[in-house]
């Protein structure tokens, strides 16, 4: 299974670094945006798999870039990235919704990269159990 | 006693106790006739000028050149004579003989009769109060001076967490590139290594796989080079408003102080609008090229920047406070602008704009609109001071929807 990922950030180099990191896994599907809207249009139109997005963005902020995913998507997997001035921002997350968080600056993108696997991971243990939910519902 | 006797008497009587008052007076009196010549000169001024007055009877008071360096106190003489006009002056003075002292002179033309007239003048050494009001001043400006350092370390402060979180986002970048690029080596490694197999199947995809890897190798080269350059912007914006202002005597280029100023705040206005520079929206990345834009002022470098984070924080307070109901961003505009003898740097904002009785209390210390736990009320005053200490002024007016903040600096160039 291929997994798609949304890269939310205001800072494009942000998403560069990311992206070139995580498509070398062939495993993955990167998408990325800068502007948290086109981010809710993306995961309203297409599957989206995982979001990571950043918290401190104009216009709209992570925090309410994930309360409206959480109405669109219950199941989208949402990390939260942020510096850690705004930590406690992150729990604010986590209660909302959020199911996990990576610091900036990364320490290290393979410890990102095992965040979004062991994410990836739980969602193909999912995808199993909702199948045979849907198939039952039919 | 008829009344021209009694008159006469009190006439006599009057006379005689001035002519005692003026004698006795510790200050020092001169009376000159409507040619200024000398018809009296009482016992103090004697002392102070070194003179007997029977010697210098109906000379010429101009003549005596009791001051001759300062020529500020004979003109006021000769105008206070010529124009009867009553005047009063405050100056250091240099007697002839050399001695140095401050005085407070006072000259009086009165007029007697139609026909003739005669003038006082009255003299009195200061020098103990003026050594005293200057040792005040100065104690002043000391004060001031420490101000101004505190301003600016608070302002440190606040901007610190800030810089920081700048800081941050190139480190970011930077670091994950370098990662990137030890990845990229070790995939070449393999791949270099599956060319070098006969029996290789797909040589076109790992070539095409090394290509790719090679445009992304100059990809993050280039960012991570512009990653390291941001960083050094915001260092050398620190390192330039941190250091002591010792002098004000530098050549300082206003588009650089802008510019480290904005640096220095960006953090707090980059999610919530835009600041702009003669138009240009301000970038970390990009910066004007300061030989074209180079606007050359004298003047300390710190303390004009410090001037500019006064005005933009204030500017973001203001808009935060006054946020609209339409959330309209925050937008902050330089313009500048290079007259024949001065700059003007005008800052405007939509921070909803200050009531017509206020624009001028705000720089008065310790005035201030905000909350008790964010503002002390300083800034402006600051702001006002170091615009003083370079010659120029700081202006508030009303705009659409904001403030015109106008500073104005004598130009060099």
């Amino acid at each position: 299974m291929k997994f798609k990922i949304l890269i939310v950030d205001d800072e494009i180099e942000i998403i560069n670094t990311l992206t070139r990191y995580l498509e070398l896994d062939e495993h993955y599907e990167i998408d990325s945006v800068t502007d948290p809207a086109k981010a809710l249009e993306k995961v309203n139109r297409d599957k989206v798999h995982i979001v990571l997005t950043d918290i401190m963005m104009p216009g709209m902020n992570g925090i309410e870039l994930l309360e409206k995913i959480r109405v669109i998507d219950g199941l989208s997997q949402v990390i939260m990235m942020t510096a850690f001035s705004t930590i406690d921002r992150v729990v604010e997350c986590l209660e909302k919704g959020a199911n996990d968080y990576i610091l900036k600056p990364f320490d290290d993108l393979a410890e990102v990269q095992n965040i979004i696997d062991v994410t990836a991971a739980k969602l193909e243990r999912w995808k199993e159990v909702l199948e045979s939910y849907k198939n039952g519902k039919e | 006693m008829t009344n021209a006797v009694k008159s006469l008497v009190i006439n006599n009587y009057v006379e005689t106790l001035l002519f005692d008052l003026f004698s006795a007076m510790p200050i020092g009196v001169v009376i000159y006739d409507r040619e200024g010549k000398v018809i009296f000169l009482n016992a103090t001024m004697e002392e102070r000028w070194g003179l007997v007055y029977s010697e210098v009877a109906m000379s010429n008071l101009l003549d005596l050149e009791i001051y001759p360096a300062n020529a500020d106190l004979n003109r006021a003489f000769t105008e206070a004579t010529h124009g009867q006009k009553t005047l009063g002056i405050e100056l250091e003075v240099e007697r002839h003989d050399g001695r140095v002292y401050w005085i407070n002179t006072s000259i009086i033309p009165l007029q007697k009769d139609r026909d003739s007239w005669y003038g006082v003048l009255f003299e009195q050494d200061i020098s103990t109060i003026a050594v005293e009001k200057k040792a005040v001043e100065e104690d002043l400006k000391d004060r001031e001076k420490l101000l101004i350092e505190q301003d600016k370390l608070a302002a440190v402060g606040q901007l610190a967490a800030g810089i920081a979180h700048e800081l941050n986002t190139p480190t970011t970048y930077v670091r994950g590139n370098m990662q990137t690029f030890a990845k990229y080596a070790e995939i070449l490694k393999d791949l270099t290594e599956q060319l070098q197999d006969d029996n290789v199947i797909e040589k076109e995809h790992i070539l095409t796989k090394m290509n790719n890897i090679i445009d992304n190798v100059k990809e993050i080269s280039n960012s991570s080079f512009d990653g390291t350059s941001r960083i050094m912007k915001i260092i050398s914006s620190m390192k330039s408003f941190v250091k002591t202002a010792s002098t004000k005597n530098e050549q300082v280029n206003i588009f650089l102080t802008i510019q480290d100023a904005i640096m220095l705040v960006y953090n707090r206005i980059k999610h919530i609008g835009r600041i702009t520079i003669n138009g240009h929206v301000f970038s970390p990345e990009t910066s004007i090229n300061p030989e074209e834009d180079a606007i050359i002022v004298k003047g300390s470098a710190t303390r004009l920047t410090q001037l500019f984070i006064i005005l933009l924080n204030n500017a973001i307070d203001a808009w935060i406070e006054n946020q609209n109901k339409d959330h309209e961003n925050i937008n902050l505009d330089f313009i500048i602008n290079k007259k024949s003898k001065f700059v003007s740097v005008g800052l405007n904002d939509n921070g909803g704009g200050i009531p017509t009785e206020l624009r001028e209390k705000i720089f008065e210390p310790f005035f201030t609109t905000k909350a008790t736990t964010t503002g002390t009320g300083l800034g402006l005053s600051i702001a006002k001071q170091i615009a003083g200490e370079h010659g120029g002024t700081i202006t508030c007016s009303e705009i659409k929807n904001g403030t015109c903040f106008m500073f104005r600096i004598p130009r060099t160039v």
